[in-house]
């Protein structure tokens, strides 16, 4: 009998039993964050212009086009131009000549192998100055190119259209601007101010391999744990995680991430960019003695226990 | 005849019965009562702790008495905790006792006498508290000790004292705790 029944009516002190030389444990967090490039500038224009008088086509469709390039080439960079396809070539008659998609594809795998290093997203910039809804075969066919998987199936063209409401209803575009009139410099300006604000597109790039321990804490470290699989983020390299692994100094653990390309505009490249903490649980000394989380518990070894076992740094 | 009489009455029973009046001995009034001995703290720490002591008592009246004390422990730990210590490393979170130094009050709360044999046993039951620091191996932490115990004299200058303590401290373990333990102290020292 330890304790008397007098004194256990009161309470002795709890007595727990514990590790005099427990192992040493940190928490180190590392910040990864994708990088990110400048993708080259492709686009297409698509025209569908109706001009009353047909003496006046040709300018009004020169007007229209150097309207696009002159917007396209405030973007800067890297750029290749698609040759341009004409809907109306005599501008009397809307959707007169159909969209030949399969051109347009075949100019898409070029410039997919123009840039062979980057993730080519064209930009088809469709122009239609008729106040009415768009032919079905139109409609069906910008649609489909809208579809249509480019640079390997990473992405997808982008649809920009210039018309009334009435056309580029249901259309699915990624932006729409109001027709005014040929050659009026809003319509330049509207389309300078959109590419501005997007182009070029950037995409991420794999952030890695990368270490896991800085030099300070690859002095000190003796074994680690991965602790959490970062979200939205596939490890590729060889590191268990919640697995306790000798430190290697010679082959100093790191990660390698397997973040797929994903695409932003000028205006949200810099707030939206992947990041991913990556915490390391990291034992200094005596890892293979017990860990007692709260008094009570039962004791662990450390090196045996699966995952992490401190809390969040403070 | 008249001074037979007087004589047998004077040596019948009743003049021989006489009524004794053991003085107090056991004086305390502005004494000092210094003594040393042998203790044993129990407070379920998985430590057995016995301990050496000298303590000094000062009566500043015959029944209140300031005192200090000093104990050293020479602490092991128990069977039980050394059989999981060897078998695992674990140790209790307890802190070891190292000594105690503790100051306080006593009082005298009744004043006794016994006969044993053919002497008389003048002894005092005593009351107290003393407040002090419990050291240990990791810390020294503030200590209460509450006691009742009895004081004997063995002497014109020699006597003995047992009190029956309870100790509480507040320890740091795995967490901070009030502790208790027992803690009976027998001296045995001189009346100055």
């Amino acid at each position: 009998m330890r304790c008397l029944v007098v004194l256990l009516a009161v309470g002795c002190g709890e007595v727990h039993f514990v590790d005099p030389n427990p192992p040493e444990l940190f928490r180190t967090t590392a910040h990864i964050q994708a990088g990110l490039v400048d993708e080259p500038v492709v686009w297409m224009t698509i025209l569908d212009l109706f001009v009353e008088d047909a003496g006046g086509c040709a300018a009004a469709k020169q007007a229209t086009l150097d309207a696009v390039r002159a917007a396209f080439a405030t973007a800067g960079g890297a750029q290749m131009e698609l040759p341009f396809q004409d809907l109306s070539p005599d501008c009397q008659k809307r959707a007169e000549v159909p969209l030949d998609v399969a051109a347009v594809k075949a100019a898409f795998a070029k410039a997919d192998a123009n840039f062979p290093q980057a993730h080519v997203r064209p930009v088809l910039v469709y122009l239609d100055d008729i106040d009415l809804p768009l032919p079905a075969q139109v409609s069906s066919a910008l649609q489909s190119l809208h579809a249509t998987s480019v640079a390997g199936g990473a992405t997808r063209p982008i649809l920009w259209t210039v018309t009334f409401p009435s056309a580029s209803n249901k259309l699915g575009s990624d932006s729409v601007f109001a027709w005014t009139f040929t050659g009026d410099p809003a319509l330049q300006q509207n389309l300078a101010a959109m590419v501005e604000s997007n182009l070029p597109l950037r995409s991420t790039t794999q952030p890695g391999p990368i270490p896991l321990l800085g030099p300070a804490d690859m002095e000190t470290t003796v074994e680690l744990k991965l602790c959490d699989p970062p979200d939205g983020f596939k490890l590729v390299d060889n590191i268990p995680v919640g697995q306790a692994v000798q430190l290697d100094r010679a082959n100093p653990p790191r990660v390698l991430l397997n973040l797929p390309p994903i695409f932003f505009d000028q205006m949200r490249a810099s707030q939206l960019i992947p990041a991913v903490d990556i915490t390391v649980e990291r034992c200094t000394g005596n890892c293979h003695r017990f860990y007692i989380g709260q008094p009570g518990d039962a004791p662990r070894r450390w090196d045996e226990i699966d995952g992490c076992v401190l809390g969040d740094p403070q | 005849m008249r001074r037979a009489l007087v004589l047998a009455a004077l040596l019948s029973p009743a003049a021989f019965a006489q009524v004794r009046v053991e003085p107090r001995l056991l004086v305390k009034d502005h004494r000092w009562f210094v003594s040393g001995g042998l203790t044993w703290l129990e407070r379920g720490d998985y430590y057995n702790s016995p301990g050496f002591l000298a303590q000094a008592s000062y009566y500043l009246r015959e029944n209140d008495a300031v005192e200090v004390r000093a104990i050293v422990f020479a602490s092991w730990l128990g069977s039980s905790a050394d059989e999981v210590f060897q078998n695992t490393g674990l140790v209790p979170d307890a802190q070891k006792p190292v000594s105690l130094l503790a100051a306080g009050w006593r009082h005298s709360l009744a004043y006794g006498k016994v006969t044993t044999g053919s002497s008389v046993l003048h002894f005092d039951l005593q009351g107290g508290a003393d407040l002090g620091l419990l050291i240990t191996d990791r810390a020294a932490n503030p200590a209460l000790l509450g006691f009742f115990g009895v004081a004997a004299r063995l002497g014109n200058h020699l006597y003995g004292q047992f009190d029956l303590a309870l100790m509480g401290s507040i320890e740091s373990r795995s967490t901070t705790v009030f502790t208790m333990g027992f803690l009976p102290v027998l001296t045995l020292g001189a009346a100055l």
